[in-house]
């Protein structure tokens, strides 16, 4: 299940940039809080508008991101904690779902 | 990744993001890709553009028949490119309608979903048609003894009305697979064929393919009718709350299906002139050339394959069709721009079963109607097919249109999403102008009449609509919004 998800992100090894960028996206969605536009981010990064909407819309293809219903507003999406846990197991494989502690 | 690990940690309530889509009832989330791309391209129902599209544009375009079908493939590239510029930005169940009413204007996405209704109500009646005309080709080759009687096709046009709903109302799991299967026998079935006439035959001679002695308007009214061919392309948009990945999925099906249907359109105009060209014919003036092809050497096989691969072709498209169809309605009914029934889900199905009971009847009555009022079968297929192709093509305009404004909207304004969209609208426009002009007589004739009037019916609907709502147009633009378990959850939590 979980090899699957991963391997769809639409970023290639040749763009090694697109990857910190895919990142400081995600932060910044983080940051600014649910809601916070394609705009704002470009301003915020610094980043070309067109890079932003780009990166912000493979974000939500892949369900990192989802648009609020105003489809103009960003919030961070469940991947995020799939993405989170995976880190998460890397790091202890001995976790398991059962004994990984619960939501603290 | 400070900010991520405190979002982690204490996910922000988003207040605005319901616990249920709009769209609630279907089944969300449920079919693969490979399904969507299967709906898509059985709308297009390319087996009877094989069959048919390299003919209509040879005897519009003459010399100029290749070029012609080549630029409708880029035409349609350039329709899917701006397309999924919606598509991945959001999931709907309404198709082209859903995404224009995201402007906010009302009266352009009511025409648009005037359009989209008459388009699917049309190539749905097209296909079941079409495959009872079919379905009798087959029983009179297979048996020839047996006299099919005058009702025949009237006959089997009831059967596969009955056949699409038992299928459609049972899921759309069942449907989309039931699709995808006969969608793949009969690519596989056609392309065979095709491969079998180019290795025979060879190619065509350069004179065959030589644009030059070709005028502008012979090529300009070849591309419309071979544009004509892709439209339903756009049909696995209706899948969007049903698809997994919806915003990466639909896109992709959207590409894919142009890729297909484009190589095997480009396959069978190549085969087909040089099929021909051997034979010493004209493919414009030859009303059935694949038959002709096919049935060179006197032997059976390859014509029984050809009409089987057709009436596959016709029922996958049936399918498709309806589907579309009833999604729309669907979306229509929840928005209370249709009464509010429609709108209803199977408890245990979860399909739109309403949508598909009060649409499947109109489906088959028509085609019986015109049968019965003396017109030939396939006076009938004219008379719907030209309809539905300007339902689509309106459709495909208004959506291109509606671009820049959706993106000026939620600040997402870029050039090379608004150029492209803006060039389509205006080469559609041209297209559908075009269209309608070289379609003044006959059945065709008859087809523009039938799509000129309901799309005076529809703005005598639109302004009824706004009278029912006291002067205001109602809420739309329903779509699959992301629900709170779409949502960051605590770490540790799924």
């Amino acid at each position: 299940m979980v090899p699957e998800d991963f391997d769809n992100i639409d970023l290639r090894a040749r763009q090694p940039k697109a990857v910190q960028r895919a990142f400081a996206v995600l932060e910044e969605v983080a940051r600014c809080g649910p809601g916070v536009t394609g705009q704002q981010v470009a301003a915020n990064l610094g980043m070309p508008k067109a890079t932003a909407y780009r990166l912000l819309n493979l974000l939500v293809q892949d369900e990192y991101l989802i648009r609020m219903p105003d489809l103009a507003g960003f919030a961070l999406g469940n991947k995020v904690t799939l993405l989170a846990q995976l880190a998460q197991q890397t790091a202890n494989p001995g976790t398991t779902e059962a004994t990984r502690p619960g939501p603290s | 990744m400070k900010a991520l690990r405190a979002a982690l940690d204490h996910p922000p309530e988003v207040p605005e993001i319901a616990t249920v889509s709009p769209l609630a009832g279907l089944a969300r989330r449920g079919l693969k890709p490979v399904d969507a791309l299967a709906q898509s391209v059985a709308a297009v129902a390319p087996t009877a553009g094989v069959a048919t599209m390299p003919a209509l544009v040879a005897s519009a375009a003459g010399p100029g028949a290749a070029v012609a079908v080549c630029l409708a493939v880029v035409l349609v590239a350039l329709i899917s490119s701006v397309l999924s510029q919606f598509a991945k930005r959001l999931a709907v169940a309404g198709s082209l309608y859903s995404y224009t009413a995201q402007t906010g204007r009302a009266f352009p996405a009511f025409l648009t979903g005037a359009g989209l209704l008459t388009g699917y109500a049309f190539i749905a009646m097209f296909a079941v048609t079409g495959a009872g005309i079919y379905a009798m080709h087959l029983l009179n080759r297979l048996a020839p003894s047996f006299s099919t009687p005058a009702w025949a096709v009237a006959g089997s046009v009831v059967l596969i009305g009955a056949l699409c709903f038992g299928v459609l109302t049972r899921g759309i799991r069942v449907s989309a697979r039931a699709t995808l299967a006969l969608e793949c026998g009969s690519v596989l079935l056609v392309m065979v064929l095709l491969v079998m006439v180019l290795i025979r035959f060879g190619g065509p001679s350069w004179p065959a393919l030589d644009p030059s002695t070709a005028t502008a308007g012979q090529i300009a009214v070849g591309t419309v009718i071979a544009l004509m061919a892709f439209v339903g392309f756009e049909s696995s948009t209706v899948l969007g709350a049903e698809t997994r990945k919806p915003l990466r999925s639909i896109p992709r099906a959207l590409l894919s299906t142009v890729l297909i249907t484009g190589l095997l359109y480009l396959l069978a105009t190549y085969a087909q002139l040089a099929g021909i060209e051997h034979l010493g014919r004209d493919l414009g003036s030859s009303p059935e050339p694949l038959a002709v092809i096919a049935d060179i050497d006197g032997s059976r096989g390859m014509l029984l394959a050809l009409e089987a691969a057709i009436a596959l072709s016709f029922l996958a498209c049936a399918l498709a069709s309806v589907t579309a169809l009833a999604r729309v309605v669907f979306t229509m009914g929840r928005e209370g721009v249709l009464p509010a029934w429609l709108g209803a889900t199977h408890p245990r199905f979860h399909t739109p079963h309403r949508a598909i009971q009060a649409s499947l009847p109109l489906i088959v009555v028509v085609p019986l109607a015109l049968l019965g009022g003396g017109i030939t079968a396939w006076g009938v297929m004219t008379i719907v097919i030209t309809c539905a192709a300007a339902g689509f093509v309106a459709a495909y305009i208004l959506m291109c249109a509606s671009l820049p404004l959706f993106l000026k909207r939620i600040g997402e304004v870029t050039v090379t999403a608004v150029l492209p969209a803006v060039a389509t609208a205006l080469l559609l426009t041209i297209t559908l102008v075009v269209y309608l002009a070289a379609s003044a007589h006959g059945h065709r004739g008859i087809g523009v009449a039938v799509f000129l009037a309901l799309s005076a019916l529809a703005c005598l609907w639109y302004l009824g609509i706004c009278h029912a709502h006291s002067g205001s147009a109602p809420r739309i633009g329903l779509y699959d919004e992301p629900t709170r378990q779409d949502l960051l959850h605590p770490a540790g939590e799924r």
